[in-house]
Parts: structure tokens; C-alpha cells; sequence
């Protein structure tokens, strides 16, 4: 804690740093570890004996690890997009003093918060920092400009956080903005409601049968200045809901909620202004502010639930990198001078620099290098693709290896990676959608609430017409949709926890109920159905004896490179080579009994045509390329998809397969698996088309899908699940995420989404069994404010168990579907 | 008995005082991060100036 504060008080000659902590060593400090043969210096005793405790439980590679950290903490440098040009467009300018949002990553608990807070604000300039445990957000403020940025990234990256800028941070806002009015409600209708039931309590148990008229009506008049809190402050959002519904034509739960509140509370305040109350009459009060309280903490827990794994709306943004190297000038790449530029500053024709691992930010052109792009998660196909000088390149392809120099055809905002969002904001609006089931169920409920309510009226009316008020007042509270209403929120929330335990996290908050009716699975093939890294197969080989599976394994032994990897699984002893050398772009070299090897591209081994070639020719000096093999990726279908598609035709759904790949191997995969439908070559916009066709002949659609190109289709079908969160995009797009790559997840939350469905029918089926029974008592007249709250709460209590009880279906298909 | 005219009147501005503060607290987000700044509390802080004031 007060490391740091020491540290910049030592100077650096004194500074010896402790072997064990790294913190300085007080000048005069004799106290040493041995350490191999040396003498190590330590700051003090807790150090030496932490040192001989570690050694003696035999966890001293403790300090080879803990070497290397420091060695990549000495050398940290400022992550790309901290350049004062790009950090200008995230940071907010408040006259001397600047603000940044970060987005954290590495931050597991209260100590790297407490870390990352410190070491900013040991910064003289930074004036304020705050680190947001939650969101992983950190907000720091400083005194200066985007020069300062750099500083501060780098501040965070020596210590292992991973910062960038928070983008579409609007989304954020709003969400807390929400999060704190419905925490401010229902503390409010909880606070209020204690209060109205302590006043109501007394009567109930008839304490308060020799007051005075007098003082009955002073405890009714409490009673109404805090049911009129609850009304005003914490049971808007169901008059707004019941607005709406009512001015949209369509019906909704909303309506029947607003009606029981507003008559309640309306007739309860009149009776107390009239006096009527005082003599008697009884007001519902408590029952209206119980009722806004259990609804309140239904949704609440609903709402909370959804904004913790909210995701942002899909945002142009989130798919171009941060930064992108600029070549200026015009000279050739090696000597041109670079600069780093947000992606969205690039104009047509300027030149750009892609290293390996990155993306490209916009439709371009090769000027020069080759390299080997991965389009999967954009188009669908498997095959990593070739480009050269001179051909055009997508924006969002990811470059494999090698690195190009590309000319800019169009900007950023403009081109194929920015018509996916529009894209996508269509198809959701033509979104498959159904009803929500309560919903359908809220119109009869509603029309039986009304007409009871209207024939007891009537009836009172002509038999006892002082009566009559009260009559039907018992009749729309005993008959009020609390269990009803509350039976949905409760299911989607425990029905989202049993997902979570499984990985699976909830977009939309209707999804599952959607998911319930879905008839046909449209599966995307590349990465959904197949593993993301394929295997190889030998195409072709060349006259000569050599084992080409041993000689390749050899040559990429310890290679790190997926190839690599996928040569490593061969089932082939490695053959040994004299000397090997790693040609970047192209492939490995080796040496072995007088002839040289060659793996890698074809033109890399003096062959024409495509594959991983392998050849061979003699002496040192190499030319005359024999082929010895040629090898070609295969995808690889995952294990667990044969037993999850098996699950989802158990539950009786149909399958498609819909894929951009090329149409004979999505059909011969279609074969293998035995899936009917099977539809290649589909661009997004395709996808999209292919799905509305599906929807447009009655079928309700789950899509699954899990890249960038799946967007419009996930967002376009009745319901959708992502499968991986890789590509934010698509993750944002869809109703369901599941974190893992695991096909399972999908019969695991069909089934889910089933007993969902089922118990929320056996709950409706409860809350409108005990209106039934109820309401006659409150027609005849019998109903007591206090048999009204009590049932109220029963009902809510039995609807709150059904709920409950989804988690152990969860659990159920859990160990079902995952116990292999 | 007469002690209720004031006293009832007066449990209600109580829950209004008691209600102020907690909406104060919901509005200006002390309910977000529960985990952070539970643990705030405990650390050592290095003010400038409370050096001077320890012995």
C-alpha cells in the first residue's frame, strides 16, 4: 500500500529491487535468499521467509514465471489506440481537465480493482479515478489532453489489464439510468407498503374496534397518503404499459393490471373522502400497494437479469479494430513512414499496413504480400482464401499469415462490413414474432374480469344498490391478475438462471417463451456444426516411398502455427530433420539425409495448384521439386453433434441446415448427418430471404448460427441462439447466447424453454383456478379486504414455488444431455 | 389516545425522510457496485495531508 508512494521516493541508484516482491531495498538492508549460487537481496523478513516457504513446498518456478512478468512489465509499451488521434474520439474534453471510459479486462476482484485505481492515480495529472466492479468500467480524469493518453494505457497494460475505449456507451447509460428508477420504485412501494399494512394489520385483527370515528378516519387518511405514494411513484410503468397497449390495439398484461390499481385505489380514496370508510366501508389500500410491490420485484428481478448479460445494440463500431498503421507518402512499404489511425479516418486510396492476426478495416485492394484470409465468420466458408496483389479483400476478413499492404477502395462506413448493421435492423423488424402466451391468455381473462365484475354490479344494483360500489370493488381485487401477471416474470427469471448454469445467456426476455414454439432448426454449418480447427487429409502423392504424414509432422514439430497443430495429430511417428528454418508466409524448410523438404504453399515448393504441398529435391542447392504429397483441410464435424441434433429430433423439431459454403460439401454434410433440408452459397442476405421463405409457410424459425455473415438471419428468425461469443456481432443479434461452443446448448434450451412453457400453463392454470373459486365469494358479498390480501399472497406464493421448480428442469436436461 | 393525532401524522413524514434518502441513494447510484465499494471502505488510504496528523 504504500509501495508505491516508497518507490518514487527511493532513487533510482539506491533502488536494489527485493528477489521476492520486486519493491526496492532500503538502503543498508542486508538481508539475502540463496538463490542457485548466488546471493539474491531481499527488502525484508516477510520476503525472506515467503522465499524459503516457497521453496520448501517446491513452488519456486513461482520466481521463472514471475521473471518473465517482470521482464514483459519492464518493456510494456502504449496499446495502439491510445495515439492521441485516436483516443481524441473516445475521450470527453471538459476545459483543462480530460475523461475517459475504459473498458477493463482482467479485472476479477475488489484487489485488481483497488491495483488499477492506485497505480492511475499515483499519475500526478490524473485528478480523479474510479473503477466499476460490475461493468468492468474504469473512469479516470485527468488534468490535460489525449497527449496524456498514452501514459495512462500504459500505466494499465504493465499490470496486465487489458484497456480499450467503452464504445456505444450510450446503450450503457440508459440501461443504468433504468436499473436505478426500478430500483427506486420498489424500494419505494416496499418502504410504503410496510407501512400501509401496519395501519391495515390493526384493523384486520379488530384492535381498533373502540375508536372513535374520529380517529378511524385519521389512520385511513395515513392509509391514503401513502397508497398515493405507491400510485404516483412506483406503479406508473403499468398505467404507461396499459397506455400503450391500449393505444396500440394490442392487448396486453398491462391493461388488466392498471384497471384492478386505478379502480382500487380511485374507489378506496372516495370512500375515505365520503366518510364511508370510517362507518365501515371497506378500502383496499394495503392490497393495491401489496399488489404493486410483488409485481414491481417480479420484474425487477426480470430487469436485472436482462441488463446483466445485456448486450449493446450491433454497432458498426464494435466490428472495426481500434487502430489501423498508415503508410504516409508514397514510398515503398519498408521505407514509408507510418502512422497509427482509427479506421474511420481512412480515405479511399491511402495505403494501410495489416499484420497477421488483424482485420481489415475496409474494402481493399493487395498492393503487396500474400497472405491467407479467414472468411468464415463473413461468408461461411471453411477454406481459408488466398489473396495476392491486385485482389480486392472484404473489410472484416481476419489475415492469417503474412502481411499485406492494401490500398483503401472505400471508407469504412461505407462497403460490406457496414451494410451488416442495416441489414440487420431490417430483419428485425420483420422478425417472425409471436405472442407472448400470457398475453393471448390476458384478453379472456380480461373479458371474464370485466364481465363478472359488470354482472355483479348489476345485480347489486337492483337488489341492494348501496352495495353495489363495494360489491364490485371485492370482485376486481379478489379477481385481480396479480398471480397471473407475476407468473411470467418469475418463470423467465429462474428459467434464465437455469440456462446460466449451463452457460447459456438470455438476450431477450421473451426468448424462451418463443423458443417453446419453435417447429424447425435452421443450423449454419462452419463453426456451428464443425469444429473451427478441421484435420488434414492426404489429396494426392507423389511417386516417391518417404511416409509424407512422418516427414511433415517432423518438419512442423514445435511449430506454432494451426497447421502445425493439425500435423501434430497425425497418427505418424515424426521423422528426425538435420536443420529445419521457418519461411514466414510461405512455409518450413528442413533438411534431412542429403535432401531438402519443403512444406507450404505450392509455389513455395516449385509446384502449381492449391493444397499444402509437401516436396522434396536433392542436395542443398534446391531446385527440381519432386511432389511427395499433397494435403487438403477436412472439415471436422465436433463430437457432441450427432447427439444434440439426435436430442432435438427427440423433441420433435425438424432440421435444416442453411451455409454460405460451397452447396456440395453443406449437402454432403447434410447427408452424414441426415438432414433433409440443405441450402448453400447464401450470402447474409440470402440467409435472411431463406428464413423469411420458412416463416412465410408457418414454421417458427430457431436459427443457430455463430459469425458475423449469421447476423441478419439471427436477428430475422422467430428466435435465435449464438453459439460462442466470439463475434460480438452476432452475439449481439441474437435472442440466446451460448458461451461455449457446445451444439448441445441447443436441445438443452429447447428443453428448458419447454418446461417453461409448461409450467407457465399449469401456473395460469392455478392463478385463474383460485379467481374462480374466489370471485364468488366477493360476489355474493362475502369478501373481506383481508381475505382478498390473503389470497393475494397465497396465490403469488404457489405461482413463486412453480417457478422455482424450473431450475431443477434445468438441471434435469443439464445432466441428461452432458453426462458422457 | 390523543397522542395519535400527532404521532400517526408523524410515522408518516418519518417514511417520507426515510424514503428522501433512499431514493437520494437509488438516483445517484450507490446500489450499482455493491462489490467495490463494500471493499473501498477498508483500504488504507494515503491522503496528502494524514500523514501529519498521525504521531
Amino acid at each position: 500500500m504504500t509501495s508505491l508512494v516508497g518507490t518514487e521516493r527511493l532513487s533510482v541508484a539506491e533502488a536494489l529491487a527485493c528477489y521476492h516482491c520486486g519493491l526496492p531495498v532500503p538502503p543498508g538492508s542486508v538481508i539475502t535468499v540463496p538463490v542457485d549460487d548466488r546471493a539474491e537481496p531481499v527488502c525484508c523478513h516477510g520476503c525472506e521467509a515467503a522465499y524459503h516457504w516457497l521453496q520448501d513446498q517446491g513452488l519456486d518456478r513461482y520466481y521463472a514465471l514471475r521473471q518473465a512478468r517482470l521482464g514483459q512489465r519492464a518493456e510494456a509499451t502504449a496499446p495502439a489506440w491510445s495515439t492521441p488521434e485516436i483516443a481524441q474520439r473516445y475521450l470527453t474534453q471538459e476545459g483543462e481537465e480530460a475523461e475517459l471510459l475504459l473498458a477493463l479486462g482482467g479485472l476479477r476482484c475488489s484487489a485488481c480493482a483497488w491495483l488499477a485505481e492506485k497505480s492511475l492515480g499515483a499519475l500526478p495529472e490524473v485528478t480523479d479515478v474510479h473503477v466499476q466492479l460490475a461493468s468492468e468500467r474504469l473512469r479516470v480524469r485527468w488534468r490535460g489532453d489525449a497527449s496524456n493518453v498514452p501514459r495512462l494505457a500504459k500505466q494499465l497494460r504493465a499490470l496486465g489489464f487489458e484497456a480499450a475505449p467503452a464504445r456505444s456507451e450510450a446503450a450503457h447509460a440508459l440501461r443504468r439510468e433504468q436499473g436505478r428508477r426500478s430500483l427506486a420504485r420498489l424500494g419505494l412501494a416496499a418502504v410504503v407498503t410496510m407501512q400501509i399494512m401496519m395501519l391495515s394489520v390493526a384493523d384486520y385483527l379488530d384492535l381498533l374496534s373502540d375508536l372513535t370515528p374520529a380517529y378511524r378516519q385519521l389512520l385511513l387518511w395515513a392509509q391514503g397518503v401513502l397508497a398515493s405514494l405507491v400510485m404516483v411513484g412506483a406503479a406508473g410503468p403499468f398505467f404507461q404499459g396499459a397506455w400503450r397497449s391500449l393505444r396500440l390495439r394490442h392487448l396486453t398484461m398491462d391493461v388488466p393490471v392498471a384497471l384492478a390499481l386505478g379502480l382500487a385505489y380511485g374507489a378506496s380514496l372516495y370512500l375515505v373522502l365520503a366518510g364511508k370508510a370510517a362507518a365501515g366501508a371497506p378500502v383496499y389500500f394495503d392490497s393495491l400497494a401489496m399488489f404493486t410491490l410483488f409485481l414491481l420485484a417480479g420484474r425487477f428481478a426480470e430487469e436485472r437479469l436482462r441488463h446483466r448479460f445485456a448486450q449493446s445494440d450491433p454497432a458498426l463500431e464494435t466490428l472495426l479494430p481500434l487502430s489501423v498503421e498508415r503508410l504516409r507518402g508514397t514510398a515503398p512499404t519498408d521505407t514509408a513512414e507510418r502512422e497509427t489511425v482509427h479506421p474511420m479516418d481512412l480515405l479511399p486510396g491511402d495505403r494501410i499496413l495489416v499484420p497477421a492476426g488483424a482485420t481489415i478495416p475496409c474494402e481493399a485492394v493487395v498492393l503487396s504480400g500474400s497472405a491467407a484470409l479467414r472468411l468464415d465468420h463473413l461468408t461461411g466458408e471453411a477454406a481459408a482464401k488466398p489473396c495476392a496483389p491486385g485482389d480486392a479483400v472484404p473489410a472484416g476478413a481476419t489475415v492469417l499469415d503474412g502481411m499485406l499492404t492494401l490500398s483503401v477502395r472505400k471508407p469504412a462506413s461505407e462497403g460490406n462490413l457496414a451494410a451488416l448493421p442495416a441489414l440487420l435492423a431490417r430483419a428485425r423488424e420483420s422478425q417472425g414474432k409471436t405472442l407472448p402466451l400470457l398475453d393471448r391468455i390476458a384478453r379472456k381473462f380480461f373479458a371474464f374480469q370485466l364481465l363478472i365484475a359488470l354482472g355483479t354490479g348489476l345485480f347489486w344494483w337492483a337488489v341492494e344498490p348501496e352495495q353495489a360500489l363495494e360489491a364490485v370493488l371485492a370482485t376486481l381485487i379478489i379477481a385481480c391478475p396479480c398471480a397471473v401477471s407475476l407468473a411470467t416474470p418469475a418463470a423467465r427469471t429462474t428459467g434464465a438462471l437455469a440456462l446460466r448454469k449451463q452457460g447459456l445467456r438470455l438476450g431477450q426476455g421473451d426468448a424462451l417463451e418463443r423458443l417453446a414454439q419453435v417447429s424447425l432448426v435452421v443450423l449454419d454449418k462452419t463453426g456451428t456444426l464443425t469444429a473451427p480447427e478441421g484435420q488434414l487429409h492426404c489429396l494426392e502423392r507423389g511417386p516417391a516411398a518417404e511416409d509424407p504424414w512422418g516427414l511433415a509432422k517432423g518438419l512442423e514439430e514445435d511449430v506454432d502455427h494451426p497447421l502445425a497443430r493439425a500435423f501434430d495429430q497425425a497418427d505418424a511417428s515424426a521423422l528426425a530433420f538435420d536443420e529445419r528454418r521457418l519461411v514466414a508466409g510461405s512455409g518450413v524448410e528442413g533438411t534431412r539425409e542429403g535432401h531438402t523438404y519443403r512444406l507450404g504453399r505450392p509455389s513455395f515448393c516449385g509446384q502449381t495448384g492449391t493444397g499444402i504441398t509437401l516436396a522434396v529435391a536433392d542436395g542443398a542447392q534446391p531446385s527440381g521439386w519432386r511432389l511427395v504429397a499433397r494435403f487438403a483441410w477436412e472439415e471436422r464435424l465436433r463430437s457432441e453433434v450427432k447427439d444434440a441434433l439426435e436430442a432435438l429430433r427427440a423433441q420433435g423439431l425438424r432440421l435444416a441446415l442453411l451455409s454460405g459454403d460451397a452447396t456440395p460439401r453443406v449437402e454432403a454434410v447434410a447427408k452424414q448427418l441426415g438432414i433433409g433440408q440443405a441450402l448453400g452459397d447464401a450470402a447474409p442476405e440470402d440467409k435472411l430471404r431463406a428464413i423469411q421463405r420458412w416463416t412465410d409457410a408457418g414454421e417458427r424459425v430457431l436459427y443457430v448460427g455463430d459469425g458475423l455473415n449469421d447476423a441478419p438471419a439471427l436477428g430475422g428468425a422467430t428466435v435465435s441462439l449464438a453459439l460462442g461469443a466470439e463475434s460480438a456481432f452476432a452475439r449481439d443479434a441474437a435472442d440466446l447466447v451460448s458461451v461455449r461452443r457446445d451444439l448441445r446448448a441447443v436441445p438443452f434450451a429447447v428443453g428448458v424453454a419447454k418446461c417453461l412453457q409448461r409450467r407457465l400453463r399449469r401456473n395460469i392454470f392455478w392463478a385463474v383456478g383460485y379467481n374462480v373459486a374466489a370471485v364468488p365469494l366477493a360476489v355474493a358479498g362475502l369478501a373481506t379486504p383481508w381475505l382478498a390480501a390473503l389470497g393475494m399472497t397465497l396465490s403469488s406464493l404457489v405461482v413463486l414455488v412453480q417457478a422455482q421448480r424450473l431450475a431443477g428442469d434445468g438441471d434435469r436436461w443439464g445432466t441428461a444431455l452432458w453426462k458422457a | 389516545m390523543e397522542s395519535l393525532i400527532v404521532l400517526i401524522p408523524l410515522s408518516v413524514v418519518l417514511v417520507l425522510v426515510a424514503l428522501k434518502a433512499f431514493l437520494w441513494a437509488a438516483k445517484s447510484g450507490q446500489f450499482e457496485d455493491l462489490d467495490r465499494e463494500a471493499a473501498r471502505i477498508l483500504e488504507e488510504d494515503d491522503f496528502p495531508d494524514s500523514s501529519s496528523g498521525r504521531p
